[in-house]
């Protein structure tokens, strides 16, 4: 028998912990797997300028080492505020960390393909999600999700 | 309103409301349900020291009903949490219903049933819709001493808000920790009196505004296929 998927959108603060707590006590039944997903906004390369056909357009790619950086602290918040967790549990879990060249709508966007992709019984988020970005709109991705993903979606404060 | 009118209208609530409390005050601390609800009479005590601070009554009313429906929770006790699942007729909040039952909702936990209508002239509707999802419940397992079903009145007639705010304030008012809905809005009732609303307004609604944790069970492809093919 499959197991069954609870994917949770998480982030580095106490809430996604709150988020972790919440599904364990409430949706988790033995077997389950806990999928931890975290996503690493990275901004769209600017475009400087350009004359005419498209291949003489200028752009400045973002910074690698900054998302470097975004991936080991990600490694790092993961284990410490949650495998830790559910390993003294002997709760199933994946960690996931993705990054990619995003926009706001676009995380909404991936949290609801991986739903989809994973055959998620049901996905826990919290209201407000905080990207490394600080620029970026609280509550939107809430407000995507809410719309678009087809699984049912638990939204804690 | 006249800012005069309106403060001298505010002052007499204020002192109708002082009274009521004194009176509820008396007859707590002279032994009436003091032994049960020893938490009451605090609640009552601090209501009373708003009430002396001359807050607004609105925030008073607010705190009052945020510290009863706390003081509900606590009393129902057991560990149990307490589910709010709003129904409306249509297939899609059963299956929430049905979906929360069997995933998110414990047998402890108090389950109440909520319908909210947009006029009283839907009364009977609202009560067949209550039955319905009780008859659910109950197939499902749930004692009956944990099904509460209730029904509330849309708060104005702007269907999103009216039915929000509604809710809003049940959750609010019961201590409800879990909201349970489906996407698809109103079902029959709404359809039949006012138009169609943007998909999943309500549930946007909810998530944004209510202080609890929401669950939103999205209608299912074959689902929506089936209820476009009963509209017709």
């Amino acid at each position: 028998m499959s197991r069954r998927v609870l994917l949770l959108a998480v982030d580095n603060s106490d809430v996604s912990e709150e988020v972790l707590e919440w599904s364990i006590s409430n949706v988790y039944k033995e077997g389950d797997e806990i999928h931890l997903l975290h996503i690493i906004p990275v901004p769209m390369p600017e475009v400087i300028g350009g004359i005419g056909a498209m291949d003489s357009i200028v752009t400045v790619d973002p910074d690698p080492a900054t998302d470097l950086k975004h991936i080991s602290e990600a490694k790092e918040f993961m284990k410490r505020r949650f495998v830790t967790k559910l390993a003294s549990r002997s709760i199933a879990y994946k960690v996931e960390i993705v990054h990619f060249l995003t926009d706001n709508d676009s995380i909404g966007e991936a949290i609801c393909k991986r739903a989809e992709a994973l055959n998620a019984a049901a996905v826990v988020m919290a209201k407000h999600q905080r990207g490394a970005i600080a620029e970026f709109f609280l509550g939107s991705v809430t407000k995507y999700c809410t719309h678009h993903i087809k699984q049912p979606l638990i939204v804690l404060h | 309103m006249s800012q005069p009118a309106a403060k001298e209208m505010d002052s007499q609530v204020a002192a109708s409301l002082k009274q009521t409390l004194s009176l509820l005050h008396r007859a707590f601390s002279e032994g009436v349900g003091l032994t049960q609800f020893p938490q009451t009479l605090e609640v009552v005590k601090q209501l009373q020291q708003a009430v002396e601070r001359e807050e607004s009554v609105e925030a008073q009313v607010n705190m009052g009903s945020r510290m009863a429906g706390q003081q509900v929770a606590a009393a129902s006790g057991g560990g149990g949490k307490r589910v709010c699942c709003l129904v409306d007729g249509s297939s899609n909040s059963f299956d929430a219903l049905r979906w929360a039952l069997e995933h998110a909702v414990d047998p402890v936990d108090d389950i109440f049933l909520l319908t909210v209508t947009p006029h009283e002239i839907y009364a009977s509707e609202a009560e067949k819709v209550l039955k319905d999802a009780y008859d659910v419940c109950h197939n499902a397992g749930v004692k009956a001493a944990r099904l509460h079903p209730r029904s509330v009145a849309a708060s104005c007639s702007s269907a999103t808000r009216g039915v929000g705010e509604a809710v809003g304030h049940f959750v609010q008012g019961n201590g409800i920790e879990l909201l349970v809905l489906g996407s698809r809005g109103l079902g029959s009732i709404k359809r039949s009196l006012m138009g169609t609303l943007g998909m999943g307004s309500l549930s946007d609604f909810c998530v944004q505004r209510v202080r609890c944790p929401v669950l939103v069970v999205k209608e299912q492809p074959d689902q929506q296929q089936l209820s476009a093919a009963q509209e017709q």
